[in-house]
């Protein structure tokens, strides 16, 4: 039966794609299929936690009857965004909002499964309960995220920004906001990118925030302003090297670095590195910048080896020499620093290929509905949710390629967008496979992090407009 | 700006053919992620049975209908069966064959896949032998290994203290400690082999003209006295000092025939661990009579198996198997012979008596005893017993070593009624007549 459950909900969501990459749809002219997407999600969606539920009820689990409605809830939320943007008459593509939905009923089924709760928050804190289920709590900021999108395409505020950002914004008002959000938590008196208020103690991370946001917005506002102009007729060689030693320099001394110091994260600053790598690269047609770029930083990594345990343990124990204690003898311990990785392998070869079915697996690893959460997906979905999600992001790249026609801010805001949502889920899925060492970066619209769902929806409310404002233009 | 936006385009299809590419590349291979007991999912999957390798096909470890592993024999077959255990881990044969236990992988799709489970695992072990030896051991601290000449199987593995595998996760937290139940003594404890080891010094004075000599109980070798259990008197050569152990026959025609780098050699042969570099004279004389050095139940058993094969050491196996044991040749056919005869010596008229009994009957039997002192807490001396040998009705069909720990007896007293015990057991299993002569 878990099979057959799995089948249903994976043959509506991989149909769901093959609409999409079809053609773009639009509400005022693709109004029944989108509505009848809609409505197939939503009964895949009810029959999932419906078997879930009756499963693990039938297993004498004693799921909660609260968790179970809430979550029957999105069956009539879900249509709230498409509806009220309809009301609002935007007429722009929406393919991008139904993938996103996709990979949030994809993660929302598996974190009702998986039955875990957390015990630290911001829903803890508002409720005052000890644990709070997870499903819950990634629905609720996904539904927060969701009108936050919906808002943002609604009341046409983008454009607003959009055009103050490309005319009277400045690179020093990008690098004081990121600075500002960088130190702001270290004052309140955490190191780390949580912050020590109240409410928003240990939740709120603003380094996702930093990069999909305000560090892309400002990289596509430099490369794409008069003076940094790097198209290769307009400059001379000796001004393009100048204006990458520019970015370079700007985004080290306020995103790169104070990251670094002040909240301890190496994650986020290398996807930062590889994103500057690849909009300079695109920008000026200059194919070795790429791969000078990546042996710089792992000539980088290397040296920072030599210094620190943390980054030697990534990636020498973890990653590179993980079969020298995975098959030692069982010593009743689980303490190296690769059993996480080893662990993430483990459930991925558990799949089988095509998957156990969902509820038949045994998905256990720390940090499984953040890092972690494709490795379960993998392993009850298999290759076809592993191709879900890989086509998404696929698409969001494919809708960049069409849109994307010339390096102007809003163009290489598109393609920056993409290219960092791409970067996310490229390193994720990597670090899950041990492909790469594991980064600590979440899987857009799917890790359970209150920020990056939030900060994720927001690029995906920016993408959305940009490409309805291409649309118009053509 | 064309050229750029498709190669963005075929980038992000190479990133996504990589990653599809290597989910199928971990399925596919690593199959040994499936099996390691560090992935949890091990715990919980369908094992296949484990049975020994007797015609009657006992069961030694089975899944109820519970799921929950039962392990029939308990303590007498603990070290060899191992547990499974999300307490304890794995150990044993559980965690040697873990791959062959489990249920195979199936590769087809989705709903077609298989459930089959896996044929049962079937040991080299004897139940009933096996039980017989636990029981032999009794409350003493030691092991037993018999080894099946013509396979190579184990087929009794006892090792004592030992602990009932049905128990493990109540119990293993108490009994995981240095030296406790849980260390398989047969294989993995080193212990010195005293007399035993004077088959190296044999095997190094074969080809010598042979002598005998006055044995007055002690001698002085430079500072320090070296002594035998007893005064032997008149030792007739070779022969006789092995048959009766004395210790000084050995050690004055060792220091003064053999080469040091010769034993050594030859101890290697038959021994894991290293013997370091700075080998003094003094440890030399120890060595000669198997003090100052270490080997496990299962290597005493291995050199007696290489006598008994005529010079060939076999490979041992847990696993039951009817092809002939591989073997490597480690000494000549006539030196092994000979052994026997010097071996066979020790049951007729030496310190193995207690089994003549069986060379009455006329089994092939030969064995050699060992008794090494060591020290525990300031001058207190304590013993480990030794004895190896080999036996068979017309041929030599099974070798064995038994070793008792932290005695006061001497080995002839410890070991030999325990391994009669084991032997009589074997002989009327695999020899229907066997009572009825050895009443006779």
């Amino acid at each position: 039966m878990d099979k057959v459950v799995t089948t249903i909900i994976l043959s509506i969501m991989c149909g769901i794609i093959a609409v999409i990459f079809k053609e773009p749809l639009t509400l005022k002219n693709n109004e029944l299929v989108i509505r009848k997407i809609n409505l197939l999600l939503i009964i895949g969606y009810a029959i999932v936690i419906g078997y879930v539920f009756i499963a693990n009820y039938c297993s004498d689990k004693r799921p909660s009857l609260f968790t179970f409605f809430f979550m029957m809830t999105f069956c009539l939320t879900s249509s709230f965004p498409l509806q009220i943007l309809k009301v609002y008459k935007y007429n722009g593509p929406v393919n991008l909002l139904i993938i996103a939905m996709n990979l949030t009923t994809m993660a929302a089924i598996h974190f009702y499964r998986l039955d875990l709760f957390v015990t630290s928050g911001v829903m803890t804190k508002i409720t005052g309960v000890s644990s709070f289920p997870v499903a819950v709590s990634f629905l609720i900021f996904s539904e927060i995220a969701l009108a936050v999108l919906t808002f943002l395409l609604a009341s046409k505020k983008l454009q607003v920004i959009f055009d103050w950002i490309e005319k009277s914004s400045r690179s020093w008002m990008w690098g004081s906001a990121s600075l500002i959000l960088i130190i702001l938590p270290v004052l309140a008196g955490v190191k780390t990118g949580r912050s020590n208020l109240g409410l928003i103690k240990s939740s709120v991370q603003t380094a996702n925030f930093i990069f999909l946001i305000i560090f892309v917005l400002s990289i596509a506002k430099i490369l794409s302003s008069q003076e940094h102009m790097l198209r290769l007729d307009v400059v001379s060689p000796l001004t393009r090297l100048k204006a990458f030693v520019h970015v370079l320099l700007y985004s080290s001394s306020c995103f790169i670095v104070p990251m670094i110091l002040f909240q301890r994260e190496l994650g986020i600053p290398l996807l930062m590195f590889c994103f500057i790598l690849v909009m300079l690269t695109f920008t000026s047609q200059k194919w070795f910048i790429f791969p000078f770029g990546i042996s710089g930083i792992i000539l980088f990594i290397t040296a920072i080896m030599i210094f620190s345990t943390h980054v030697q343990a990534r990636i020498i124990g973890s990653w590179l020499n993980w079969r020298d204690w995975a098959f030692a003898a069982y010593d009743g311990t689980n303490s190296w620093t690769g059993w996480q990785p080893f662990q993430a392998l483990s459930g991925v070869k558990a799949s089988n290929i095509w998957g156990t079915g969902i509820t038949a697996g045994h998905p256990n690893i720390y940090s499984i509905t953040n890092d972690f959460a494709a490795v379960g997906i993998c392993e009850e979905w298999g290759i076809f949710g592993l191709a879900i999600i890989v086509s998404s992001f696929f698409y969001i790249i494919y809708v960049s390629f069409r849109c994307f026609i010339a390096p102007d801010f809003k163009g290489l805001t598109m393609l920056g967008l993409s290219v960092a949502l791409l970067l996310e889920g490229f390193f994720n899925l990597s670090g899950n496979l041990s492909i790469l060492p594991i980064t600590g970066t979440p899987l857009p619209f799917i890790s359970n992090s209150g920020s990056t769902i939030l900060c994720s929806y927001i690029a995906l409310a920016i993408m959305m407009f940009l490409q309805d404002n291409r649309e118009r233009e053509h | 700006m064309t050229r750029m936006r498709w190669t963005l385009l075929v980038a992000a299809i190479i990133w996504s053919v990589v990653i599809i590419g290597y989910f199928f590349k971990i399925n596919v291979t690593e199959d040994n992620i499936y099996s390691d007991f560090h992935n949890k999912r091990v715990r919980t999957m369908d094992r296949a049975p484990i049975i020994d390798g007797s015609p009657e096909k006992i069961v030694l470890a089975f899944t109820n209908s519970r799921g929950k592993r039962i392990y029939p024999l308990g303590e007498a077959a603990a070290h060899a069966v191992g547990y499974i255990s999300p307490v304890a881990g794995s150990a044993g044969a559980e965690s040697m064959f873990a791959e062959k236990l489990t249920s195979p992988v199936s590769k087809r799709v989705y709903f077609f896949q298989d459930s089959k489970k896996n044929e049962p695992l079937m040991l080299s072990i004897d139940a009933k032998l096996q039980l017989t030896a636990d029981k032999a051991l009794g409350s003493e601290k030691g092991a037993i290994i018999v080894i099946d000449l013509k396979t190579g199987g184990i087929i009794v593995m006892v090792s004592h203290p030992t602990f009932n595998p049905n128990l493990i996760n109540d119990i293993y937290k108490r009994i995981n400690v240095q030296d406790g139940p849980l260390f398989n003594r047969s294989l993995y404890g080193f212990y010195s082999p005293g007399s035993v080891w004077k088959i190296i010094s044999i095997i190094n004075l074969i080809d010598r003209q042979d002598k005998y000599f006055e044995c007055k109980g002690t001698i002085l070798i430079g500072d320090r006295i070296h002594r035998c259990a007893y005064s032997h008197g008149r030792v007739g050569g070779l022969k006789d000092a092995f048959a009766r152990s004395c210790n000084l026959y050995f050690i004055q025609r060792g220091i003064n025939e053999i080469k040091k780098d010769d034993f050594l050699r030859t101890s290697k042969l038959f021994m894991g661990k290293p013997i370091t570099n700075e080998f003094t004279a003094a440890d030399y004389i120890q060595a000669i009579i198997g003090q100052g050095i270490v080997i496990s139940p299962l290597e005493g058993c291995l050199l007696a198996a290489t006598i008994a094969n005529n010079g060939m050491k076999p490979e041992t196996s847990l696993l039951r198997s009817t092809a002939p044991a591989k073997s490597q040749k480690i000494l000549s056919s006539d030196d092994a012979q000979f052994l026997q005869v010097y071996m066979s010596e020790v049951v007729s008229s030496g310190t193995g008596k207690g089994l003549l009994p069986f060379q009455k009957t006329g089994f092939s039997i030969g064995v050699k005893t060992g008794t090494a002192e060591k020290e525990i807490g300031g001058l207190k001396k304590i013993n480990d017993d030794w004895i190896i040998g080999y036996a068979g009705k017309n041929a030599p069909e099974i070798a064995f070593a038994v070793l008792v720990e932290n005695t006061n007896l001497k080995a002839a007293e410890a070991c030999t009624p325990v391994i009669y015990k084991v032997l009589e057991r074997y002989f009327q299993k695999q020899h229907k007549n066997f009572g009825r002569e050895n009443t006779k």
